[in-house]
C-alpha cells in the first residue's frame, strides 16, 4: 500500500471511532525518524485504547503490521509504528501536556478533510 | 545664542551617549539572548577525533563480545558515553560522568567525575588546574573543548569514549519539560531560593524544579560532592523514565531537543542506546565516584579542589569500567595524586534500582543551612 493510501487508511479509521483532533505532520525533511506523524486523542483512557486497537487491526487487515508499538499496557499515550508513519494516540489531557505538535511546529500541517474524503 | 548653541551640543552629545549606551546594552542582552534560546554551543563542536590508541583487550571467544548492536564503537561489547553538564555560560563542565554500557551483559556502569578534581597544567591553563576548565582552557591535544575533555578524560581513565552528550544547566528545564517532566521521590525539603522550594516526597519534577534539584549544594555540608550523590537520584528517576517512555516516544521528543544538547549522537544511536537502556534492569545500573579527597587551599594551589587516588581509581576501573579491556596499572593513567590521607571518600555505590526504593544515603546539611522553621 501506498505511504498515501495508508495516511488515508489510518486517518479514517481514527475518524470512524470518533478521535479528536486528528492532525497529520509530514516531517521528512526535519529528520530520519519518519515520515509521517498521525497525531489523535481519545476522550478517556478507554477510548484512547480503542483508537489504537482499531488502527492495528484493520491495518492488519490489509496485511500491514507495525515494526513495533509502545505504551498499550494502561498508557496514556499508545505508539504505533509503521516505519514512515508513525501513529501517536493520546488521552486528552496527556497530548496537552507533551504538546507534540508544538515540539513539531516546523512540519507540514496535511489537510485531514481532503485524506478523509 | 552662543551659550545657546553650547547647551545644544551638549545636549546632543548627552543624548548620543545615552543612545548609545541603550543600544549596547539592549544589543548585548538581545545577542546574549538570541544565543542562549536559539544556538547554545552545538555550531561549535564537531565529532570527536578519532582515537588513535590501542586497548588492549581481554582474550575471549571469537564473536563472543558481539554485541548484535550497529553502533560505531572502538571496543566490541562496549559503548562508553561521557555526560557533561555545562555552567550557563557553556564554559565549565560542573557535571562530568561517564558511561559505560555493557552491551552484553546488559550493564551500565557510570563514573562520576568530581569537577574539582585537580588534573595540572598538563591539561588546563587554568589557575585552577580543575578538570571542568579543560573545555575552555585545556592545554592538551584537541582540536576543540570537546576533544580536549575527552583526551583528559581517557587519559585519566583509560577508557575510550565513543561519544558525548552535553548540555547547559540553563537548557535543563526546557528539555525536561518536553520529557514531561521527571517522576521522583526527592529525599529532603531543598530551599534553592526562598521562593523556589522543593518539598520531600513524591512529585512529577518540572523543567524548573529539576534544575534546582541537580544544581542545589549551598546547603550541603559537603558542597559539590554532596550534590553528585543527589544527582544519583535524578538520574536514577531520569533513566526510569527514558525507561516507562519507550524508544519511539523518547526518539520523537528527541528530535526537537537536540537544539539545546550538544552531541555526536545520530538519532539511530540515540534509538539504539535507548533500546538497549530499555533491556537494562534499574539494579544493573551503578553509580561510583572517583575515589579521593578534598584539598585545602594552600595543598596545590590557592584553590579548594579535589585529588583524584590513582591506586583506588585503578582498581574501581579494573573492577567495574573496562569489562572487555585488560586490567591497567598506576603507571598507565596520568594521575596527579596531590595527597592521600584519608581511604576511600566515597566507598558506596548505589544501583539504580536501590535509588529508586529510596535507598539512598544520608546526605548531611551544614548547621547554617535554611530550613522551612
Amino acid at each position: 500500500m501506498e505511504i498515501q493510501e495508508k495516511l488515508k487508511k489510518i486517518v479514517k479509521v481514527l475518524d470512524s471511532k470518533k478521535a479528536e483532533d486528528i492532525e497529520v505532520l509530514g516531517i521528512r525533511d526535519l529528520t530520519v525518524l519518519t515520515d509521517y506523524f498521525v497525531i489523535a486523542n481519545g476522550t478517556s483512557t478507554t477510548h484512547t485504547k480503542t483508537l489504537a486497537d482499531e488502527v492495528e487491526y484493520q491495518l492488519s487487515q490489509e496485511g500491514i503490521k507495525p515494526s513495533r508499538t509502545e505504551g498499550h499496557n494502561g498508557s496514556n499515550w499508545i505508539v504505533i509504528d509503521y516505519g514512515d508513519i508513525i501513529v501517536h494516540v493520546f488521552y486528552k489531557e496527556t497530548r496537552e501536556f507533551y504538546q507534540l505538535e508544538r515540539l513539531w511546529a516546523d512540519g507540514e500541517h496535511l489537510d485531514i478533510e481532503e485524506l478523509i474524503k | 545664542m552662543v551659550k545657546k548653541n553650547k547647551f545644544r551640543i551638549f545636549r546632543d552629545i548627552l543624548l548620543l551617549l545615552i543612545t548609545l549606551v541603550v543600544i549596547f546594552f539592549l544589543g548585548s542582552s538581545m545577542i546574549k539572548s538570541i544565543i542562549s534560546a536559539k544556538q547554545p554551543f552545538v555550531k561549535k563542536q564537531g565529532q570527536l577525533e578519532t582515537d588513535m590508541n590501542t586497548y588492549v583487550l581481554k582474550p575471549s571467544e571469537p564473536g563472543a563480545v558481539y554485541d548484535g548492536l550497529d553502533l560505531d564503537q572502538y571496543i566490541e561489547g562496549q559503548y562508553t558515553l561521557l555526560g557533561l553538564g555545562m555552567d550557563e555560560d557553556g564554559l565549565n563542565t560542573d557535571i562530568m560522568m561517564l558511561a559505560v554500557f555493557d552491551l552484553n551483559a546488559a550493564k551500565i556502569n557510570i563514573l562520576q567525575i568530581p569537577r574539582d578534581c585537580y588534573v595540572g597544567p598538563e591539561y588546563t591553563n587554568a589557575s585552577t588546574g580543575k578538570i571542568n576548565s579543560v573545555f575552555s582552557e585545556g592545554s592538551c591535544s584537541g582540536s576543540d573543548g570537546i576533544n580536549k575533555v575527552v583526551t583528559c578524560v581517557r587519559d585519566l581513565f583509560g577508557i575510550p569514549i565513543d561519544s558525548y552528550i552535553a548540555i547547559k544547566c540553563t537548557d535543563v528545564p526546557p528539555v525536561v519539560d518536553a520529557m514531561g517532566g521527571i517522576p521522583m521521590n526527592v529525599p529532603y525539603n531543598i530551599i534553592y531560593e526562598s521562593d523556589k522550594i522543593l518539598y520531600k516526597g513524591e512529585q512529577v519534577l518540572t523543567g524548573e524544579q529539576s534544575e534546582w534539584f541537580v544544581r542545589f549544594r549551598h546547603d550541603y555540608l559537603e558542597g559539590d560532592l554532596a550534590r553528585i550523590r543527589a544527582q544519583r537520584i535524578f538520574l536514577a528517576a531520569a533513566m526510569q523514565k527514558v525507561k516507562d517512555l519507550g524508544t519511539i516516544k523518547v526518539l520523537s521528543i528527541y528530535s526537537t531537543l537536540k537544539e539545546y544538547l550538544m552531541s555526536d549522537l545520530e538519532i539511530n544511536e540515540i534509538g539504539m542506546l535507548s533500546d538497549f537502556a530499555q533491556t537494562v534492569p534499574m539494579e544493573n545500573v551503578t553509580v561510583r565516584m572517583v575515589p579521593g579527597e578534598d584539598l585545602d587551599k594552600g595543598e596545590i594551589n590557592e584553590y579548594y579542589g579535589y585529588t583524584i587516588h590513582e591506586q583506588e581509581t585503578v582498581d574501581m576501573l579494573n573492577e567495574y569500567f573496562r569489562p572487555y579491556q585488560e586490567n591497567l596499572y598506576a603507571e598507565d593513567l596520568h594521575i596527579f595524586e596531590v595527597k592521600n590521607t584519608v581511604p576511600y571518600y566515597d566507598d558506596d555505590s548505589s544501583n539504580f534500582g536501590d535509588i529508586m526504593n529510596g535507598d539512598v544515603p544520608d546526605v548531611p546539611f551544614r548547621d547554617d543551612a535554611n530550613t522551612l522553621d
